[in-house]
């Protein structure tokens, strides 16, 4: 229960905090927290907070509702499949595979966002992707670091009591 | 290779996966409008304290971060203020004679729109300043097509109007066509966003466009006479028999708290 109400919390506030950055660029919080808690192996945790924290976000820019969720579980799906194959064991296979993600959140996001609105046609956003891909993925080591840590603090283990 | 962590967490990213695409499916349908008004009912005020915050914080960083150059830039401006100064003396004597001669012939100002103010709760994501989202919806009277704008400013357009909130299309946006006229040449074009910034396109060859210039709307469905911007780089392209401009709207979004939607004119 303690988790459930800690997800929610948790998306709730990552939705408004990431409204509020809207008007910085590069910034997906939701995305940047989903994925830590999927580095941090709590990936059911990092699923539902993707799905939801995604829907509140789409719900406050009043635009697209699903996409940011499904952007984000494509993208953790792919840091999934690479953990579940061995290749993310390594602390440079992490950084790597992150990135990965991260690029393939932001083209899913593009991708729909370009089937439902035309937003991004005739747009070449390279070098916003490569910037936006390269700030998020910093901000993922620093959120799976707090995490480790109050993992460390609160368990004693690798896994984080939510 | 580990299957079970992979038959696990496919099976949650194939849920998670479906709810998103249902969400989305039912965003097409139309069912979650409900809930962009009850949503934006209720976070409204956090999110544009949260907003207001961050542009704050943003500010106040950026102001420590340039105060070697504000001391420069103030001093040009205290130069600049008096030459305005002077420029507004000459515009009043200008207004009196207009009023003069208005009276004279008995026309009237017609300039008695009505107009809702309306809070600015947040800019667009992705960096691409696209849309705003505002406190003012169908409950208030708005309705789609309604244009928003700030003194003679022209901000942009009512795409969605939800029962206390609107989404609002801003001139900077890829879809944007307003039909405009430059204010001093009378060269007319059209104005839509860009990357680069708002531009001008579709002027005629032998059109003129000077930097500088005033560019005002100038269509029937929404007021004329609405500044969009000001001519800041005219660009020509010798095997076109267009060219166009960039223009610079004199505003930014981040400092703006309202703006007025246009109800009628």
């Amino acid at each position: 229960m303690r988790t459930v109400i800690a997800i929610i919390a948790g998306a709730m506030v990552a939705a408004l905090l990431n409204f509020a950055l809207s008007s910085q660029d590069y910034v997906n919080l939701i995305w940047v927290v989903g994925l830590a808690l999927v580095i941090a192996d709590l990936e059911l945790a990092g699923i539902v907070f993707l799905v939801l924290a995604g829907f509140l976000f789409d719900v406050m820019v009043l635009g697209n509702v699903g996409v940011t969720s499904v952007s984000g579980v494509i993208g953790a799906g792919v840091y999934i499949l690479a953990k579940g194959s061995g290749v993310t064991d390594r602390a440079w296979q992490k950084v790597l595979w992150v990135l990965v993600a991260l690029m393939v959140c932001f083209g899913a996001d593009a991708v729909l966002e370009t089937l439902l609105s035309e937003r991004y046609l005739g747009i070449d956003l390279t070098g916003y992707w490569i910037r936006s891909v390269a700030v998020n993925a910093v901000l993922v080591g620093i959120v799976y670091s707090v995490i480790q840590g109050y993992s460390r603090r609160v368990g004693g283990s690798t896994s984080v009591k939510l | 290779m580990d299957p079970d962590y992979l038959k696990t967490n496919g099976i949650r990213l194939a849920v998670a996966l479906m709810t998103g695409i249902l969400l989305i499916l039912s965003d097409g349908m139309g069912w979650i409008d409900p809930v962009y008004s009850a949503g934006n009912y209720i976070v409204a005020p956090i999110a544009y304290w949260s907003n207001r915050t961050v542009v704050g914080v943003e500010n106040a960083v950026g102001t420590v971060l340039q105060i070697g150059t504000l001391r420069s830039e103030n001093a040009e401006l205290v130069v600049e203020n008096s030459k305005l100064r002077a420029e507004l003396g000459r515009f009043r004597e200008t207004e009196r004679e207009n009023d003069i001669l208005r009276s004279q012939l008995g026309i009237e100002l017609t300039k008695d729109w009505k107009l809702k103010r309306s809070r600015i709760l947040g800019l667009d994501t992705y960096g691409i300043a696209e849309h705003v989202i505002i406190d003012t919806g169908s409950d208030d009277g708005v309705s789609v097509g309604d244009v928003v704008i700030l003194g003679d400013l022209l901000i942009g357009e009512i795409r969605e109007a939800y029962a206390s909130t609107s989404k609002v299309r801003l001139v900077s946006n890829q879809n944007s066509n307003i039909f405009v006229i430059d204010q001093n040449t009378r060269a007319k074009g059209l104005v839509r966003g860009s990357l680069e910034g708002v531009v001008m396109e579709d002027v005629l060859e032998n059109e003129q466009l000077n930097v500088g210039d005033v560019i005002i709307t100038w269509e029937d469905d929404i007021p004329g006479g609405l500044v969009v911007g000001t001519v800041s780089e005219v660009v020509e392209v010798p095997t076109s028999s267009t060219k166009k401009a960039f223009l610079e709207t004199g505003f930014s979004l981040e400092d703006i708290d309202y703006v007025f939607v246009v109800l009628e004119f």
